[in-house]
């Protein structure tokens, strides 16, 4: 699992992602998350990020008629969420480099 | 409330009645901290559409409410709550008006009712008799009308925001009866030094001044 820590700062681009696939609303950005490997994500955790995300206009809201009763809000990317998408995967890759690198050839330099 | 968050506000409410009796006290707990918030009424109802849609869904699949809210319902509102926009500065001076006009109103009938002799005053002036229509107007009924108001909002804020129950609220509750404690004795010396007369008013003027502060009530709520 995961851990909680490491996951801040990493959710609201993955989240991101996965709106930009297509209209979507809290619990099935859950489980799509959750088939990607994220364990324990849930609409909770996600409801305070959509709501920043929309406030920030990286997402657009609206409100449709859903089967239980409360009309249920579901999210598109805009077009500022696809720049921030685009950015957040750029410092994905550079962390994620720098953090392989440090892990696979760093006690070289040292034993040298 | 203006016409659109009243509308929210009774779908919400009809729709409270689904959620199952196991999750009803969260959720009350939840309605009453959000209450508290520095939000607008409007963003209050729109949260608790989507939250209600969340826990019906849920039920509707047989999980429980802490299954997609967690343990602590606190973090999650606080973590909602810092990502809504706060009240504006006009929001915030319309409350404080709105429960000015509304408090004074209704402490003003109260005032008048329970005041010397009044109904015996009017019966008589309405059956012809001489009678002095002047209620006398002292320290003490000034100060009760300004610090009960402030002493009934501080009461509600402190109920709104200690709604969950946490270690944190049993702790508080010490310090709670100790200002109910000081605020009771407060009153009770308004009440024993403050009978000074300060002026007069005829009825007539006091009904019209509680007619215009509750006029002002129902415009302000509707803002």
């Amino acid at each position: 699992m995961i851990p909680s820590q490491m996951l801040k700062g990493t959710l609201e681009g993955c989240i991101l992602k996965v709106i930009s696939f297509k209209e979507t609303y809290g619990y099935e950005i859950s489980e799509n998350l959750k088939e990607y490997g994220f364990s324990n994500i849930s609409e909770g955790t996600i409801y305070p990020l959509l709501l920043r995300l929309e406030r920030n206009g990286l997402i657009i809201a609206t409100y449709k008629e859903s089967p239980v009763g409360p009309k249920r809000k579901y999210f598109t990317i805009s077009t500022q969420g696809l720049i921030e998408l685009h950015a957040f995967y750029d410092s994905w890759n550079e962390l994620s480099v720098a953090i392989i690198k440090l892990f696979q050839t760093g006690g070289e330099r040292h034993e040298q | 409330m203006n016409n659109k968050t009243k509308r929210l506000f009774k779908t919400n409410r009809s729709l409270l009645k689904d959620v199952s009796e196991t999750s009803q006290k969260e959720m009350t707990d939840l309605i009453c901290y959000l209450s508290g918030a520095n939000i607008s009424e409007y963003d209050q109802e729109l949260v608790l559409q989507d939250i209600l849609d969340m826990v019906l869904s849920a039920q509707n699949r047989g999980e429980c409410i802490q299954t997609i809210l967690g343990e602590d319902f606190k973090q999650f509102c606080d973590e909602v709550i810092a990502n809504l926009p706060p009240k504006t500065i006009q929001q915030k001076v319309i409350d404080i008006l709105d429960i000015f006009c509304h408090s004074i109103a209704v402490l003003s009938m109260i005032f008048l009712v329970v005041s010397d002799d009044i109904i015996s005053r009017v019966l008589a002036y309405i059956q012809g008799k001489p009678s002095d229509l002047h209620v006398s107007i002292t320290t003490g009924t000034f100060l009760s009308m300004i610090v009960i108001p402030i002493f009934a909002v501080w009461i509600v804020n402190w109920v709104m925001k200690n709604s969950f129950h946490t270690e944190e609220r049993k702790n508080k509750m010490w310090k709670g009866c100790i200002t109910g404690l000081c605020c009771m004795i407060a009153f009770l010396l308004i009440q024993t030094y403050g009978k000074a007369i300060v002026f007069t008013l005829h009825i007539y003027s006091i009904l019209i001044i509680v007619v215009i502060l509750y006029l002002a009530h129902k415009v302000l709520q509707r803002l």
